[in-house]
């Protein structure tokens, strides 16, 4: 099912959510791990609405918000989200009331935002979208689980879907991650681990092109736990194969290379290989590694297709591509969740 | 009783995280849960938490509580009454 | 065309029992599972009362054939119990599994363990990081699962609070009939967790003694834990495989209330919206009987009573909540209750409401009271959960 990208948003470590200054330059960060720029909420959120908000729902409303005012009031035919982890901000603050009153008297708000769906629900409940309404938690697919339902509604008959990618950092995360050996601080580049990122990146999605529209999601493969390199590559052309476009005419690839050598591995592997004669992008320096991280990818991606641009240091090989018609973005995580997604231009 | 409603006013503001309003937009009477202030029924479970822990006063039913979330005053009120 | 979606498989554990015969007896011989936990380290032990499993960690490891020295959550292990018998009853083989889907519904995921552990972690002690935290996440125990019972397909969580399982089962259902998988294993599964009990003891809907839904005089909802699973196939795979056919999913909807964070609107209308979904997809068929949500708090039994008036009118079909039983199983219920619905469609036998002495005035007529054989064909099943995310599940014989 091909679907129309109409509108997209994100809030990444980045200069990513203000449109016209996005990404001049790149900001680096000041503390261990990839923190989101965030914008000033106050312009756009009423604060009776927003005193309750954590920062991971704050960003999730905005980013909607933004999708959302091409359809001038109204509502969408569904709004599904996916989420790695979830509300983490209010998931450690309740632990941490439970463990110093020792089960005693607690504040309920903290609970409340902690649950998955609190994001997705909070955008239904601000728009007063009583529409189809999901959140997918699903490690490294959870956006691939979004977006692959939220083609499935266009299919359907629904005319726009509002979907998207979000995670966030706690300085917690960082800290466990870090000690189970997940994650490397942003400056110490000595393990070859990831470093953590966080964002929002949504999506208004439609089976009708406009003259707004950004890009074509042509069609979207997912694997899990594929037994060998080779299977993965199989599962790109299949892809290609479904969606009735030639690896010729391929013109970028977009990866997820995240500084592990175990994780880049493969992506090496299909550079010199399959994608020998294309022009290779990254784009986790900009948003960091995360559940959802494939989420910006794919943005990062639209916005690439619709500017017929690349953003700073993106490209890793080959030249910068002239024109951007068709571009795959190729996601792993953990070597157990792969996704392959390609876009085209309108 | 003014630097109770004072410190109320104060709290409210903490706990409910009503970013936008000072203690000088809360007039005493003004019934919260109304549209003025536009509390809901998590703050009034906030509320009830709030009571406990930084004044050491119980609310043990819901019918009680609406009576004496009624506004700032009567919260004041309930306090001096029943402060340990 | 559309393929038809079938069950041809089902496996559950509850505070019932520990697979479908043993939850079927409990529901006939009116046996609630509500009591005093046993397993779950609380301060309110004595106080609260829970739906809990009858066994421990260790006895459920030892039934999967897991060692007892490794990690896993509560909520995994559930589940495994719960997926290994829905396999079991499909007949499918492990060539088959390798491409089965697997969708799973769970808003607790690995904080059992997360939640033990955190203690340790703020004092900034010596702790096994890897064993305590790297479970935590929802997905991670859908992925312990799928590698249990060898599932290789594409894997799911949804994770919607207490409409989890039931939109599995309805995601599952809407890929099967537009042709996108042929065969699915979908539910859900949540423990007991420290965490979770006192978020609901926070929000002062829990009922200290053995709940009572549709009571005009309850007091609030008892939480329980589980899993269950439903094995979904297409037509064409059930005549393929000869399988044997357990019910069909004719009916599925989710809507968002739209009107609270955790409160129901007065009027239920995200649960009248998802009922009226169901309705349009399955036909609009007459409904023999409705598994309601009916979790005993004041706010849902209200506000679901008025849905189902305005939706059939006069004409209400015979209704109770099985909740009564097992307690709200959060993400879990939808699947349990899915698979208590089917029961009721296998065996034409409708499950009481227990312990209502003085029931709600809303509805013209009075939930069922006792076990009664009645002709049963198809079967309402409705989960509502916080954020106002409400699913309606339709099945028929």
């Amino acid at each position: 099912m091909r679907a129309y990208i109409n509108a997209t948003s994100a809030i990444s470590p980045q200069s990513t959510f203000d449109v016209d200054n996005y990404i001049e330059e790149l900001i680096p960060s000041e503390i261990d791990y990839l923190k989101a720029i965030e914008p000033n909420y106050r312009d756009f959120l009423d604060p009776k609405m927003a005193r309750r908000m954590a920062r991971i729902i704050k960003m999730g409303v905005a980013t909607s918000n933004k999708c959302l005012e091409s359809l001038a009031g109204n509502t969408p035919g569904a709004i599904i989200l996916g989420t790695g982890l979830g509300c983490l901000q209010d998931t450690a603050k309740f632990l941490k009331d439970i463990v110093e009153t020792e089960e005693g008297l607690l504040s309920p708000t903290a609970f409340i935002q902690s649950t998955h769906n609190t994001i997705a629900g909070q955008i239904a409940l601000l728009i007063g979208c009583t529409s189809h309404n999901f959140t997918y938690a699903n490690r490294g697919f959870s956006f691939e689980n979004a977006l692959g339902d939220a083609l499935l509604h266009l299919e359907e008959g629904n005319d726009y879907v509002l979907v998207g990618g979000i995670d966030e950092v706690i300085p917690e995360t960082n800290s466990i991650l870090k000690k189970i050996g997940c994650t490397q601080g942003n400056n110490d580049k000595s393990k070859e681990l990831p470093v953590l990122g966080e964002g929002a990146a949504m999506f208004l999605l439609s089976s009708n092109e406009n003259e707004e529209s950004l890009a074509v999601v042509e069609g979207v493969k997912t694997l899990f736990k594929p037994n060998n390199q080779d299977e993965v590559i199989e599962s790109i052309f299949n892809l290609l194969i479904e969606t009735e476009v030639d690896m010729n005419q391929v013109d970028g690839v977009l990866m997820g290379y995240n500084n592990s050598k175990k994780d880049d591995a493969i992506y090496d592997k299909l550079v010199t290989s399959i994608f020998e004669d294309k022009s290779i992008y990254q784009f986790k320096h900009i948003s960091g590694e995360y559940f959802t991280a494939n989420a910006f990818g794919c943005h990062i991606a639209a916005k690439m297709i619709a500017n017929q641009k690349e953003y700073p240091e993106m490209l890793v090989k080959g030249n910068t591509t002239n024109i951007i018609n068709y571009m795959l973005v190729y996601n792993h995580f953990n070597a157990d969740y792969h996704s392959v997604t390609l876009l085209s231009k309108c | 009783m003014e630097n109770l409603i004072l410190k109320i006013k104060e709290d409210l503001i903490k706990q409910l995280n009503l970013e936008d309003l000072t203690v000088d937009d809360i007039s005493d009477d003004a019934l919260l849960f109304g549209e003025e202030i536009g509390l809901d029924s998590i703050d009034a479970l906030e509320l009830i938490v709030l009571l406990e822990k930084n004044y050491g006063v119980k609310i043990n039913n819901p019918e009680l509580g609406k009576k004496v979330f009624h506004s700032v005053r009567t919260i004041a009120e309930f306090v001096q009454e029943n402060k340990k | 065309m559309a393929e038809r979606v079938y069950v041809s498989g089902w496996g559950i554990i509850s505070a019932l029992g520990n697979n479908v015969e043993e939850n079927l007896y409990a529901l006939k011989n009116k046996k609630s599972g509500i009591a005093h936990p046993e397993f779950l380290h609380t301060n309110y032990a004595k106080q609260k009362v829970f739906g809990e499993v009858k066994h421990s960690n260790d006895e459920l490891k030892i039934q999967l054939g897991l060692k007892t020295s490794k990690t896993v959550s509560r909520t995994a292990l559930l589940g495994m119990v719960a997926a290994k018998e829905s396999i079991e009853t499909s007949g499918l083989s492990s060539h088959e599994l390798k491409s089965t889907l697997f969708f799973n519904g769970t808003s607790v995921g690995g904080m059992d363990i997360s939640e033990r552990n955190y203690k340790v972690f703020l004092d900034n002690e010596k702790l096994d990081y890897k064993s305590s935290f790297s479970g935590h996440d929802c997905g991670h125990s859908t992925e312990s699962i799928a590698n249990f019972i060898g599932s290789k397909g594409e894997t799911s969580t949804i994770s919607t609070a207490c409409s989890s399982s039931a939109n599995t089962i309805m995601q599952a259902g809407r890929m099967i009939k537009a042709g996108k998988a042929e065969i699915a294993i979908a539910g859900g599964t949540d423990a007991l967790s420290v965490f979770t009990l006192n978020g609901f003891n926070s929000l002062k809907i829990l009922d200290d003694n053995p709940c009572k839904p549709f009571d005009e005089n309850r007091k609030g909802l008892n939480l329980g834990e589980g899993a269950a699973y439903l094995v979904l196939e297409s037509e064409s795979s059930v005549n393929r495989r000869g399988a044997k056919i357990l019910g069909e999913l004719i009916g599925y909807g989710n809507a968002n209330d739209a009107y609270h964070q955790t409160a129901s609107s007065p009027e239920g209308t995200g649960a009248l919206n998802a009922m009226k979904k169901a309705m349009n997809i399955a036909g609009n068929p007459a409904i023999d009987y409705i598994n309601a949500h009916g979790t005993g708090t004041g706010n849902n039994d209200m506000s679901e009573s008025i849905a189902i008036k305005s939706l059939f009118q006069e004409n209400i079909p015979n209704y109770s909540s099985t909740k009564s039983y097992t307690g709200h199983t959060l993400g879990a219920a939808g699947a349990i209750e899915a698979v208590f619905s089917l029961l009721s469609i296998n065996n034409n036998v409708v499950f009481p409401c227990l312990r209502v002495d003085s029931p709600m005035d809303i509805l013209p007529k009075l939930p069922i009271f006792n076990v009664n054989d009645q002709e049963v064909n198809c079967v309402m099943s409705n989960s509502l959960g916080f954020g106002g995310n409400c699913s309606t599940l339709i099945f028929r014989k």
